[in-house]
């Protein structure tokens, strides 16, 4: 992907998590680390994002320390085929400047979770 | 008078234990005795640490050949549709293995880092298999490649560690030691 493409991608992934923020995109979660959004327009889509973890080890000073790295495999599919029309892992060098604004998204779609609960634990509850 | 005091000096020197030949001769013996037992001692402490260096090295051999097993199964994990439940069972199998295999070693000097070091990837696998986890009446199941993503990262990371320690036991088997003072 060439760096205009790159930059390009990295503003989609800005609106999307302004979006996400404004509870403009619902997202679900299948699995504590992955979060999937359905389009309901023409054409059908579906986005994922899931974060994932790799240790690493890094001598600083003559010291081994190791040094867990959150990553993300962010994808578009169509639907309802599931054909992967774009797939970035920023384990792979190309796309590791996208790891920060696709962190942003994995904690804003997190954040909006946490709130949805609360406020209908609120509502349960018969709270303002 | 003269003559009785000179008896007497005879009589003395001639009681005198150090005057005896018997009695250089015994200790003569005695020393070159206990020369033996020591040399013996040392022969058998000796020939007691070889015996447990080869025993060591047979076990690491035979454990070496199971662990490229299991290094070839790591290797091979290259199914990037494989689902929570299979991956679960495969890791299961993995993590019992490992652990028993390489437990023994934890304690000796050039390996235990890389037991260590194999041990927390094993539960950070652990860990990153919960995280994708299905959630319960979830409305959109994972797509494919979710499960692979999350823990073929470890994966390799223990592969390697495995590779290691197969080579360590491999090529130094009789040097590496565990401070002798604990086990011999």
């Amino acid at each position: 992907m060439s760096t205009a493409e790159l930059e390009a991608l990295r503003t989609e992934i800005e609106r999307i998590t302004e979006e996400t923020k404004t509870r403009r995109m619902k997202w679900s979660r299948s699995n504590p680390t992955t979060f999937i959004w359905t389009s309901t327009g023409t054409p059908r889509g579906r986005l994922t994002l899931q974060r994932t973890s790799q240790t690493g080890q890094t001598i600083t000073g003559g010291r081994v320390e190791r040094v867990t790295t959150k990553n993300y495999v962010f994808s578009v599919l169509e639907s309802p085929t599931n054909n992967v029309k774009l797939s970035v892992n920023t384990t792979a060098k190309d796309y590791t400047t996208l790891r920060e604004p696709l962190e942003k998204l994995f904690d804003t779609i997190g954040v909006g979770f946490d709130q949805e609960a609360l406020d209908f634990l609120k509502q349960v509850m018969g709270r303002p | 008078m003269t003559i009785a005091v000179a008896a007497l000096e005879k009589t003395a020197q001639s009681d005198f234990w150090g005057s005896h030949g018997d009695f250089w001769v015994s200790t003569f013996i005695g020393v070159i005795g206990l020369g033996f037992t020591v040399w013996a001692v040392i022969a058998a402490t000796g020939a007691k640490r070889a015996a447990n260096r080869a025993a060591r090295s047979v076990k690491m051999q035979s454990v070496a050949i199971e662990l490229m097993d299991i290094a070839k199964e790591l290797g091979s994990f290259d199914d990037q549709s494989i689902l929570y439940p299979e991956a679960r069972e495969f890791m299961r199998e993995i993590n019992f293995k490992l652990r028993r295999l390489i437990a023994p070693f934890q304690d000796y000097d050039e390996l235990g880092d890389f037991v260590a070091s194999i041990r927390e990837n094993l539960t950070n696998t652990q860990k990153a298999l919960s995280g994708v986890k299905p959630v319960p009446g979830a409305e959109e199941a994972a797509p494919v490649g979710t499960v692979y993503n999350a823990i073929e990262g470890y994966v390799a990371i223990i592969g390697d560690g495995v590779a290691d320690l197969v080579g360590l036991m491999h090529t130094a088997p009789m040097n590496i030691g565990r401070s002798e003072a604990k086990t011999e």
